[in-house]
């Protein structure tokens, strides 16, 4: 799997040779060589608190001893994903909005003033609704990043596969947000608790967004 | 950047952890975070705090609401209605009428208060840097919310009954 680069110090690192203790909170814990750990919801935590919540499942793989995998649960030298905070996601967006204000806001001012004036705020609109489609589906879909996304560092990518999920599935993704906001639009918090940072839309379409 | 080893400086590491001098995630073993689940959730009360104290100055102008999408289409009040009137009151510390129209707004609010010295405390280094919770815990608190929410719910039906938001 090819997956978006971990800002982790540790990731891309080969572990220290075989029978060396790497330096850990608590009682350290590595992997033998060649052997698998089994998986488990969540990584080694100091203080040795097994199975916890908060590290990534990609893949369900066991980690093994000098393989590198993005997301690979437990396991010594296995990197976390990176998940974008609830602030950067809400600015990403915020930012994708606040853009095209202007365009709406010229659009709004010219129209009801003439046919000529109208047309061209039908014009603005459409340009409006061209840029929403190139940044928030084309954009986000092709690269996972619109430009909200690109300022503040942070990328839309699958949860199966950590690839961007194209344009239909983005603009689908947009369409479910309706969800987030159904319930006094409680979904669109569910970053700041949830495991993976997602919000209804994002479990559904099943994507995540990483640093 | 250096290697980080919180089982020696523990106190001068965990600062510069939290002070961002060092990213968060997997450090050889230790799955570290910058802000625990209620802080997160704490931090999301200040900006509600911030957000209640000017709502009323936008609203007063614009006459704009921010309806529940859920009620507005159903007529069915959701768990978390009322939370906008809540914060409005209790910032204008009418703590009953807070009450009244969301009692949830009170443990919004008492994270709010606390994610203040936490940063303080994480940031100095005197509190280690927050590690994500046990399974077990988790689910305990999962069980908790759910029953928090149904009795909210309640709360909301006897509150507005079934009608449309207008």
């Amino acid at each position: 799997m090819t997956y978006p680069p971990n800002n982790d110090p540790q990731y891309g690192q080969q572990p220290p040779p075989y029978g060396q203790q790497p330096p850990q909170y608590g009682q350290p814990q590595p992997p033998q060589y060649g052997q698998q750990q089994p998986p488990q919801y969540g990584a080694p935590q100091y203080g040795q608190q097994p199975a916890q919540y908060g590290q990534p499942q990609y893949g369900q793989q066991p980690a093994q001893y000098g393989q590198q995998q993005y997301g690979t649960p437990g396991g010594y030298g296995a990197a976390a994903v990176n998940y974008a905070s609830w602030g950067q996601r809400a600015g990403g967006y915020l930012i994708d909005g606040v853009i095209l204000v202007p365009v709406y806001i010229v659009a709004a001012l010219l129209a009801g003033h003439g046919t000529f004036a109208n047309l061209i705020a039908v014009v603005f609109y459409l340009a409006g609704l061209g840029a929403v489609f190139y940044n928030r589906w084309f954009l986000g879909g092709k690269t996972g990043q619109t430009w909200g996304r690109k300022a503040l560092g942070i990328r839309l990518v699958s949860e199966e596969t950590g690839q961007p999920i194209g344009p239909g599935m983005a603009f689908v993704r947009d369409l479910c947000h309706a969800l987030d906001s159904l319930a006094c639009y409680i979904g669109w918090l569910f970053p700041l608790w949830d495991a993976k940072r997602q919000t209804f839309a994002d479990k559904i379409i099943k994507t995540i967004v990483v640093n | 950047m250096p290697d980080l080893h919180l089982q020696d400086s523990r106190r001068d590491e965990s600062a510069a952890y939290y002070l961002g001098l060092y990213p968060a995630g997997d450090h050889r073993g230790a799955d570290l975070r910058t802000f625990s689940v209620p802080e997160r959730v704490g931090g999301f009360g200040l900006l509600v705090g911030v957000g209640a104290a000017l709502w009323p100055a936008f609203t007063d102008h614009t006459g704009v609401g921010l309806p529940c999408p859920l009620r507005a289409v159903t007529g069915v009040p959701c768990p978390v209605c009322g939370m906008t009137t809540a914060a409005v009151a209790l910032v204008r510390g009418q703590a009953g009428a807070a009450f009244s129209a969301n009692p949830m707004i009170f443990g919004l609010a008492a994270l709010a208060v606390a994610v203040g010295p936490l940063v303080v405390l994480r940031a100095t280094g005197v509190l280690k840097p927050p590690e994500p919770w046990p399974a077990a815990r988790r689910r305990w608190a999962e069980r908790l919310i759910w029953p928090l929410a149904l009795a909210s719910w309640l709360f909301q039906l006897h509150r507005l009954g079934i009608d449309r938001a207008s």
